[in-house]
């Protein structure tokens, strides 16, 4: 991971690509559903959370939507072979892990310079550990993971990776942490 | 003399000097002093020139309702013009100087204007400068256009700090005076979260001064413990420096803060608050009494005159006349009376009032003179003396009071621009004379539901007593509506009930002015309008006062009228005879107050103008001396310059190593849509206009998508993956759009086919690899067989090229021997890379996107965006064999069928082949035909392989024209001539793209 430079009142990190797969759905469709539980041995996500069970992350995104990613290289060869069930039914996984990059955001104020793009709302009280969020930052599209308040991973496509660390460099400075004043 | 007293200044530190420079000179202030402070404290009582007239102004406020002391504050990078010099803190080394002058504040050339301003009055442009007509051109216009503005625009790029903040919250208050505070208090506990904004640098407002005058220990006590409250309470946020500008739908708040009290901060910020409910506390605006020669130096609000003295020991002058017609603005005069300042006369407009606050006013020897005013100020650059005159006459003067100061007051103006900024009504309240709040047209929050409460000076309740009685019922009332469940707020009144302090709605003085006089009774100081003006707009038929307004510029500055609206609209109703609340009142507007343009970008500036999209193999492209090209979002390699190459010799060069040799170009750009399910030969025969259900699997395919209006919409090559799976390649800048297209149509028409899509264009780069030694380059990696046997046109094959995965389509744009590799795309600069280096051998050479359109454009091929504009049908651009005859069904397909789109005069795409072959077409020129425009040129080009000017078009009715020459017209006096031909300009029957 490489930490973006400056004199910052978070840390962030640029961690590059995680392998992640895309995996589409109908809801109605049992045997793609049963490719899921089987392989991944997690529940299903409710909405906007994330579900994580060894190393294995599986994101909600839309109704018909998920995103699994896998923080562990000994899961590559079962997100392989998922692959290939899932294909064999209706739905759809397929590896996107080159789609995006993806930063980590550590320290008490991640919160804090989200704000300065995200229009959601970012109150403390408001997110809970394994939220998943697919939102806007200013004007480019990101996903946000939850991994606790002070830890954050943020995923945008990788052809706006300059972009975000662009991004990062100019609100994380210190001097333009979001205060109140009493 | 404006000066500072030995001691006093709540807000400044005497320890800590601030040294800065106004107008070329170096002055010191104290740490905390506003600029306008400071300039007071050194005696800077002439600060400005007026906007038309440029008559001497001074410090009217100690708010952002100044309308003159507006100030060039800063250098550089950070000039700002136009800045309000009474709400900017005063930093060391800060460079302030005075606006709308030539060459100095005090020899200004163009205050002749007031010399002549009988002549300037309003609507003087409408009807002046119309002869000599020439002249408007030459003199009036140059003229008007130097005089006009008012600041300087800063010439540096703007290297200030700005941001924008989202925040929610359950309730947010504006304004932290004593009715914001206590709404904030009766809020708290009750499971909300609370934002409280407040503009000045501390919580407070108008009864903080109260909390300072006198022996009040009470209100110090109360104000102690509701700090204390405040800071301990988690659910409630402070933010100060933070002015509320505007308040849109659905309780969308835009508020500014302006970091600047010393904190490590240098930010200005932007917050976009999306409020529940809002409260409104923005207490209310002093107003003046407009009476003659009211501009001059040296007249100041009187309440203003009172905050210089607590907030920064400074006072306006050491002989202090003050004029009104309420009660409340005696305090200013007794508490300047008990600190020895001479106060030789208060003239009150009111016949009597019988508050106590008079009776202590005339114990302390103060001469007060009731039903008397100012009948005019003497002095050239600052108030010298007064002349009284009665209220009821036309302003004889009774009697001269030598003073260097006057305090002025015409009561108070609730603070109702936010409550009107999102559809609140006003009610004018004729016995004080002011707009209020109507509580039965109330601004609407998400769900329609009133989502606003005036409380406090801004709903037209004064008294602190009330405000404390009135505060803890309205937000208890507010719970209950909202249905939170929770304790009334209960909050002891420290406040006496004081005997009310009156005003009487009196605007201009003397009653009975005469014209002469009128011509010098300034309402909009900003803008420079006079009674004379606006009885002149009435005269001449702007009766309707957004007509007025407009015809006189009355309230249109930067300080929106906050001094002036209602003074205007009373001598508009004077005028027209008519009640003020028959006259209404303009419209207010955000922003509240005046915004920086950067605040509005906010971080989004320089490298975050534009979220520019990078390729993989991007940072190559950079250190071989791309240059660049927007596509979409994308930056793309236009064209890649060697030494001293031109351009024309350096695409020259790349297009015919394509022809010649081989070239690689960085396509990862196409947009790459995976279409999968048992129903998606189905689907994709219903996008496309012709047949994809029967591609087989290893094959590709070219389509074209149109809309419903039988429009080409994309285009791109399709892919058979597998028997249920499509890869559907779009253009670069069409990606996004066609995904969304296709889930458009799955999730509304065709919900009941089983397809799923997954956009993987970024998944995915691409490499062009074409020449005809392209087959060369890729065999000369071992493991490769890329025969056309192997390989044949419009087909694919996965295989690996030096261990990295690849997917090799066999097509081409630019017709030579051509293969397309799709790698993933984080391995896409490492093959990139490779194919680099294994091509030395065959003089390979990268090529840009400026290059790819000569190829494509050599061989006719389309790009949609260039001949096709939205208007555009297969037919048009000569492909009606995409167009399938045996689909039952596809978009468009009904479109096809209607008569104009069938009409004979259509345009179609041709050739065009300049007469002269080195001319080359401008692009988008147009052909003529008897005078009448026919075409256009969609894609022109000198084409290094065929050395002469190439070019494609859409002309009428241009398949029948093939051979003719026609006249292309570059401007008014010069044309080109060329032939129209057949698109395809090079090997149109294909065999270079076998290799």
């Amino acid at each position: 991971m490489d930490k973006i430079k400056g004199d910052t009142f978070v840390d962030v990190y640029l961690i590059g690509s995680i392998k992640s797969l895309n995996i589409r759905v109908d809801h109605r469709d049992k045997k793609s559903l049963n490719v899921i539980k089987k392989n991944i041995e997690v529940k299903l996500p409710s909405i906007q959370n994330a579900i994580e069970s060894n190393g294995l992350t599986l994101c909600w995104v839309s109704n018909d939507e998920y995103l699994l990613l896998n923080q562990k290289k000994e899961n590559d060869t079962l997100l392989e072979e998922f692959q290939k069930q899932m294909n064999l039914t209706t739905g759809v996984a397929e590896n996107t892990t080159d789609l995006r990059v993806w930063f980590l955001i550590k320290g008490n104020r991640a919160l804090d310079i989200l704000r300065k793009g995200v229009p959601l709302d970012l109150e403390k009280s408001k997110i809970s550990k394994s939220n998943f969020l697919r939102t806007r930052l200013g004007e480019i599209q990101i996903n946000i993971l939850f991994k606790s308040l002070d830890e954050i991973l943020v995923s945008v496509l990788r052809s706006q990776k300059d972009y975000m660390i662009n991004w990062f460099e100019v609100c994380n400075r210190r001097g333009t942490e979001i205060n109140f004043d009493l | 003399m404006s000066s500072r007293l030995p001691q006093e200044g709540s807000r400044i530190n005497r320890e800590k000097t601030v040294d800065f420079r106004y107008n070329g000179k170096n002055l010191k202030g104290f740490y905390g002093d506003t600029v306008a402070s400071a300039l007071l404290a050194n005696n800077e009582m002439f600060v400005a020139r007026s906007f038309k007239y440029h008559r001497p102004r001074g410090i009217f406020s100690a708010g952002e309702e100044e309308p003159n002391a507006l100030m060039g504050i800063g250098e550089g990078p950070f000039f700002e013009p136009n800045i309000r010099a009474t709400e900017v803190e005063l930093k060391q080394n800060m460079n302030v100087a005075s606006q709308n002058h030539w060459p100095s504040l005090k020899f200004d050339f163009l205050s002749i204007n007031d010399l002549f301003s009988r002549f300037f009055a309003a609507g003087f442009y409408y009807k002046t400068f119309m002869w000599p007509r020439a002249a408007w051109k030459y003199l009036f216009e140059p003229m008007i256009r130097r005089a006009s503005g008012l600041g300087n625009s800063p010439r540096e790029y703007d290297e200030e700090h700005y941001e924008h903040i989202h925040h929610h919250t359950d309730a947010l208050i504006i304004g932290g005076g004593l009715a914001g505070i206590t709404a904030a208090k009766a809020l708290r506990n009750r499971g909300l979260s609370i934002m409280l904004c407040e503009k000045d640098c501390v919580i407070g407002g108008r009864y903080l001064e109260d909390c300072k005058s006198g022996s009040q220990e009470r209100y110090k006590k109360l104000h102690k413990s509701s700090m204390e409250i405040l800071k301990k309470s988690k659910d409630i946020s402070v933010k100060l420096n933070t002015t509320v500008t505007g308040i849109f739908d659905h309780g969308f708040v835009l508020a500014y803060e302006e970091n600047q009290h010393g904190n490590s901060a240098t930010k200005k910020a932007l917050w976009k608050i999306r409020a529940k409910t809002i409260i409104l506390c923005t207490g209310a605006i002093e107003r003046p009494i407009v009476f003659p020669d009211n501009d001059l130096p040296g007249i100041m609000l009187a309440a203003s005159v009172r905050d210089y003295l607590h907030r920064y020991g400074v006072l306006l002058g050491d002989r202090l006349v003050l004029t009104t017609n309420n009660d409340y603005a005696y305090k200013t005069v007794i508490e300047l009376k008990r600190r020895g300042i001479d106060i030789p006369l208060v003239l009150d407009a009111r016949a009597s009032s019988d508050n106590p606050i008079i009776k202590e006013a005339m114990g302390l020897g103060i001469r007060i003179l009731f039903g008397k005013c100012i009948g005019k100020v003497e002095g050239k650059r600052k108030v010298s003396a007064i002349g009284i005159c009665s209220v009821n006459g036309e302003g004889t003067i009774e009697e001269l009071i030598p003073c260097n100061a006057i305090a002025v007051s015409g009561g108070w103006t609730p603070n109702v621009n936010l409550w009107s900024h999102c559809g609140g009504k006003l009610l004018w309240d004729g016995e004080f004379g002011f707009y209020k709040p109507d509580p039965e047209n109330t601004p609407m929050g998400r769900e329609g539901e009133t989502n606003m409460l005036p409380l406090g000076a801004c709903a037209g309740v004064f008294s602190n007593y009330d405000i404390q009685d009135q505060v803890p019922r309205k937000i208890n009332q507010l719970a209950s509506r909202l249905k939170i469940k929770s304790k009334r707020y209960i909050e002891t009144n420290v406040f006496s009930k004081e005997p009310e302090k009156k005003t009487k709605p009196i605007f201009v003085l003397p009653h009975g002015a005469s014209k002469d006089k009128q011509k010098r009774m300034f309402i909009d100081f900003q803008n420079d309008v006079k009674v004379s003006d606006l009885q002149l707009a009435v005269q001449e038929g702007f009766e309707n006062v957004e007509h007025a307004k407009r015809y006189t510029t009355l309230g249109m500055a930067t300080d929106q009228g906050k001094t002036s609206n209602i003074n205007g609209v009373h001598v508009l109703s004077q005028s027209l005879g008519k009640s003020v609340d028959k006259i209404g009142h303009t419209t207010f507007r955000p922003p509240y107050k005046p915004i920086p343009l950067g605040l509005i970008a906010g971080q989004y500036a320089k490298k975050l103008f534009k979220p520019v999209r990078k390729t993989p193999i991007d940072k190559w492209n950079l250190l071989n001396n791309a240059i660049w090209e927007p596509v979409a979002d994308w930056r793309r390699a236009y064209a890649y310059p060697k030494g001293k190459e031109d351009l024309k010799e350096t695409l020259s060069r790349e297009v015919l190593s394509v022809r010649k040799n081989v070239g690689l170009l960085d396509s990862s750009t196409l947009g790459k849509i995976l279409v999968k399910g048992p129903d998606v030969g189905r689907f994709l025969d219903l996008i496309y206009t012709n047949m994809m259900s029967t591609l087989k699997v290893g094959k590709c395919r070219y389509g074209l998508m149109c809309n419903e209006a039988g429009f080409v919409f994309d285009d791109g090559v399709v892919a058979r993956l597998n028997d249920q799976s499509f890869l559907c390649h779009t253009t670069s800048g069409g990606a996004d759009r066609v995904y969304a297209w296709l889930e458009e149509w799955l999730q509304t028409e065709w919900h009941h086919l089983k397809v799923f899509i997954v956009n993987l264009t970024e998944q995915y780069s691409q490499i062009a690899v074409a020449g005809p030694k392209a087959r060369e380059l890729l065999q000369s990696f071992e493991s490769i067989d890329l025969s056309a046997e192997k390989l044949p046109f419009m087909n694919f094959i996965e295989t690996n090229i030096d261990n990295i995965w690849v997917r090799i389509y066999r097509i081409s744009f630019s017709g030579e021997l051509s293969y397309e590799l799709a790698v993933n795309s984080n391995q896409a600069e490492e093959l990139w890379n490779k194919l680099i280096k294994a091509g030395k051998k065959y003089k390979v050479q990268p090529y840009g996107t400026e290059a790819l359109h000569i190829l494509r454009a050599e061989k006719g091929f389309i790009v949609v965006g260039d001949e096709t504009d939205g208007t555009v049908t297969p037919h048009d651009l000569g492909m009606e064999w995409i167009v399938s005859k045996k689909k039952k069904d596809f978009i468009g397909k009904k479109a096809f069928s209607l008569p104009h789109l069938n009409s004979g005069n259509r345009k179609h795409l041709v050739g065009i082949l300049t007469l002269d072959t080195n001319k080359v077409l401008p692009d988008g020129c147009h052909a003529v035909e008897d005078g009448k425009a026919i075409g256009h040129v969609t894609s022109t080009y000198f084409s290094p392989t065929l050395k002469r000017s190439i070019a494609l078009g859409l002309i009428e009715n241009g398949r029948s024209r093939k051979g003719s020459t026609l006249e292309f017209e570059i401007s008014s006096k010069e044309s080109i001539f060329a032939k129209i031909v057949d698109p395809n300009f090079y090997d149109p029957e294909g065999a270079k793209q076998d290799g």
